[in-house]
């Protein structure tokens, strides 16, 4: 089985994918792809979705699949299975194909990358990330509004024999105020928050000026995990504490 | 003069074979402790000639090798403690990702680079 995504910008055609997919896979790989229609059962099962099958057939191997697009989240994704000349196609496209979602339906995006998993408004859009050993770091941006998250292990060797408090002050990033240590479901945690007196004047400022840095102690998984928030206005306290509660590491 | 040098080829191993190699330290190297429980590698280096004439004409060593100290932090020196001349690189990357609760991945990238960082100095070699 194969699947692919991505975004589409514009009006999407199934009939120009289809017809640039067969041009590609006859070009490299000897293969002709051709419309199918697809059965009901497999209608049914992509009841959400703009859909259109095709199929192949080489020498060893054929091959069915779709194009599916949603008008929601403007994802367009090919789904194909693989099948060898003696094996029957069984059921298992079809329940594929019913349990597909490209996109939640309570407006979040779920990451999950290496061993973190967070939960972050889908309007948000990566802008960045980093994985070095020891340190990821995952950058979010929505109209000037910005989402940190970091990761930190082992924990152990980077505490050694500071507390969190002296990590966070110590980190570049989080260097700028005082971390106020709190508890965090028994754990140990500190936050920072910054925002400049006189509100409405930040907005002609270049720079951001509301800040939340939290950063919290996973002892049982020897990790630190990390969420700041930046940007020229105040921050939606319920979206970041979505963050902070959707943000984990396995 | 050649002014197209042809490109030696460089022996190209995998990275599932690289894994399996086994890491010796140089015999020729001294370690010293510190009270923080860490370690200074002292590694023998040669001189460039010009500067080992420099170094004899102001009464230093004759024979154009120094030793040179390299602090290792706590993580280099679990590594460290960890190349027995009998663990492989594979067997080491396991040992740490297990004590320190890492990913496989993460444990592999973090160690291969430091045993790397050890070859190009000559403290260590790979068997």
């Amino acid at each position: 089985m194969e699947v692919k995504w991505g975004s589409i910008k514009g009006r999407f055609s199934h009939r120009a994918h289809l017809k640039r997919l067969a041009a590609f896979q006859k070009r490299q790989l000897k293969k002709k792809v051709e419309q199918w229609v697809l059965p009901t059962e497999w209608e049914k099962a992509l009841a959400g979705f703009q859909a259109s099958g095709f199929s192949w057939q080489s020498e060893t191997k054929s091959g069915r699949g779709v194009i599916l697009y949603c008008s929601m989240c403007h994802n367009a994704t090919l789904i194909q299975f693989f099948q060898s000349k003696s094996a029957a196609a069984g059921k298992i496209p079809l329940e594929v194909l019913g349990s597909f979602q490209d996109h939640r339906k309570d407006g979040q995006t779920l990451w999950a990358v290496f061993d973190i998993r967070a939960v972050v408004p889908a309007y948000f859009k990566l802008v960045d990330y980093r994985f070095e050993p020891g340190n990821y770091e995952l950058a979010f941006e929505h109209r000037g509004q910005k989402i940190f998250l970091y990761r930190w292990a082992p924990a152990s060797i980077l505490l050694g024999e500071r507390d969190l408090k002296q990590f966070a002050e110590a980190i570049s990033d989080f260097s700028a105020g005082d971390p106020v240590p709190v508890n965090m479901d028994g754990g140990q945690a500190v936050e920072l928050s910054s925002s400049p007196r006189l509100k409405w004047l930040s907005r002609f400022k270049p720079k951001p000026c509301f800040h939340w840095l939290g950063l919290w102690h996973l002892e049982k998984k020897n990790r630190i995990l990390g969420v700041k928030m930046q940007g020229k206005r105040p921050f939606d306290t319920h979206m970041l504490d979505r963050v902070c509660v959707g943000y984990e590491s396995l | 003069m050649r002014v197209f040098k042809k490109r030696r080829n460089s022996i190209q191993i995998s990275r599932t074979a690289a894994l399996k190699f086994t890491p010796v330290k140089n015999i020729q190297i001294s370690e010293e402790r510190l009270e923080s429980g860490e370690v200074i590698v002292h590694y023998p280096i040669t001189l460039r000639p010009w500067f080992a004439g420099l170094v004899k004409r102001f009464g230093g060593t004759h024979d154009g090798i120094r030793p040179k100290p390299l602090q290792l932090d706590k993580l280099g020196t679990e590594v460290w403690e960890l190349i027995d001349g009998r663990r492989s690189v594979s067997q080491i990357i396991q040992k740490f990702a297990q004590t320190h609760q890492l990913q496989h991945r993460e444990a592999e990238v973090a160690v291969t680079q430091f045993i790397r960082e050890l070859g190009k100095r000559g403290v260590i070699g790979l068997r």
